[in-house]
């Protein structure tokens, strides 16, 4: 078994403390999110040393998420919503649109939604196509009320727009947007479950599958999220995991799993799921030992973890090529210490219960 | 008892730094309407009164005098735990230093505009998120988590 993570840089940007880390399309670089509410724009050097090209300093809040679609640019914060038009120009980020309630994140869809989960307060919804005479909305179930907390797109099915929604206590929550950006959203719930994350299992042959992560650390798997409320969704636990459960992600067919003690890498555990495996063996699984504040993929392939230090890149290898991938002490890569083990997943006999909203 | 109008119960004791008293008001115990925030089942008066009495003891303040609480376990490990009804991890207590006593209730992570004529719900401050990681009750990626609107 080798580590499925290729060689460590790190950046820090002088003076501020970064909060978010993504990839910026207008500049074709990395971008940061920073806690005195800045976003900063910036390639490295050679030498490893950041180069800030730009930064606009839109919030007095830390900035939480960023979004792109075309040139407009969703971010939030704990205290607002903003929508802006780019790219940065001398004067700034021009501001189009936004709420002065907070948001947990932002995502864009590629039709151009911007969509923010505002916990028990709704989502957020900004359609890019009619920016000019939009100015948003917070959509809100009739029926009853989502603590929404974090949304990812899925793809689309029949015309609509399919995401995938944690929505805490409220369960795993499927919305389909239609042309007319009317929604419709179907959750499962079952009592034991908080669902604090929600990651794309991209597959050709499962293209709507979907991994949930829970704060009792128990994972939730769904094959196909069109079939939610026929098809439960398979609960497991790792005995094994340390810390407060964060974030999962997934790239390249690993599950990257970041709590506040540590962050996992699952190599096989998506494809053993997909393939229909019966997932009674030992896993194989890498933990290393980080206090970090979030993690982030980028360009699908690139796995960004915010510490206090600064932020970690790595590559991240797929599956069927994860080779010799341990790090190299050269030059300034760190070098962190991952663990390999093998653990058998814990089935969690669970009682979900489905709602239309 | 009645205080003010509203129904609930006083604390017997009182807090061990400040002497402050106690009242859990039942708005915020399953009898409020939708705009009160709930105390989570699991947390009974003793543990309620604990987390204002941690809060105090740490003089975890914010600049206009109201105090802010966590639910934190430490064994079999550390943990922040939720303490509201829809998720929360902080509790926010009212200056009311004045006043006969103190009440609480859960604070959610993200700003929230109630509408005229009520003011906006604002999250923990930072000078008292700061005076969480001054006591180490939190840690700094704690304290950066918190004030993204993240669970710790």
């Amino acid at each position: 078994m080798s580590l499925p993570l290729g060689p460590c840089r790190s950046f820090s940007i002088p003076g501020e403390e970064i909060t978010w880390a993504g990839e910026c399309p207008w500049y074709k670089s990395y971008c940061f999110g920073t806690e005195s509410g800045k976003v900063i724009f910036l390639v490295a050097s050679e030498d490893g040393q950041p180069d800030v090209l730009s930064e606009s300093k839109v919030s007095n809040e830390a900035i939480n998420d960023v979004a792109f679609w075309k040139n407009l640019i969703g971010i939030t914060t704990r205290s607002e919503v903003l929508v802006y038009r780019g790219p940065l120009s001398e004067a700034g980020l021009s501001l189009i649109s936004g709420s002065l309630s907070g948001a947990h994140g932002i995502i864009a869809t590629p039709r151009g939604r911007l969509l923010a989960p505002m916990g028990t307060e709704g989502l957020f919804c900004f359609d890019g196509e009619q920016a000019s005479e939009s100015l948003g909305w917070i959509d809100r179930p009739a029926q009853r009320v989502h603590n929404y907390y974090k949304v990812v797109y899925l793809g689309e099915s029949h015309g609509n727009e399919i995401l995938a929604c944690a929505t805490r206590a409220d369960g795993l929550a499927r919305i389909e947007f239609d042309a007319a950006d009317a929604n419709r959203v179907v959750s499962l719930s079952a009592p034991c479950v908080d669902l604090i994350d929600v990651c794309p299992l991209r597959s050709e042959e499962h293209p709507f599958a979907v991994a949930g992560l829970s704060l009792d650390r128990s994972l939730v798997f769904v094959r196909d999220i069109l079939a939610l409320s026929e098809e439960n969704p398979r609960r497991l636990r790792f005995d094994g995991l340390q810390g407060t459960p964060y974030s999962l992600l997934y790239a390249v067919g690993q599950l990257l799993l970041l709590t506040s003690a540590e962050i996992v890498i699952f190599p096989d555990l998506a494809s053993l799921f997909l393939d229909g495996e019966p997932l009674d063996h030992p896993i194989d699984a890498y933990h290393s030992p980080v206090q970090a504040v979030e993690a982030f993929i980028v360009s699908e392939r690139y796995l960004m973890v915010v510490t206090d230090e600064g932020v970690r890149v790595s590559e991240i290898h797929p599956v069927a090529l994860a080779g010799n991938g341990r790090v190299s002490p050269e030059g300034n890569l760190n070098v962190p210490v991952w663990t390999d083990t093998q653990e058998i997943p814990r089935p969690l006999p669970t009682e979900w219960a489905s709602l239309v909203a | 008892m009645s205080v003010g109008g509203e129904l609930g119960r006083l604390f017997p004791h009182v807090t061990q730094r400040s002497g402050y008293r106690y009242f859990f008001y039942q708005k915020h115990h399953g009898r409020g309407g939708p705009e009160a925030a709930q105390w989570a089942t699991d947390v009974d008066e003793e543990e309620e009164f604990g987390i204002f009495n941690q809060a105090d003891l740490f003089d975890t303040t914010d600049y206009q005098g109201s105090l802010y609480g966590i639910r934190l376990r430490l064994e079999p490990d550390r943990q922040v735990l939720v303490l509201g009804t829809v998720g929360q991890q902080v509790a926010k207590f009212p200056e009311a230093s004045t006043g006969p006593h103190w009440h609480g209730f859960p604070l959610g992570p993200l700003q929230k505009n109630l509408g005229t004529p009520h003011p906006p719900e604002r999250p923990l401050p930072r000078d008292a998120l700061q005076r969480m990681v001054d006591a180490q009750l939190l840690t700094n990626p704690e304290r950066k988590r918190l004030l993204k609107g993240k669970i710790i």
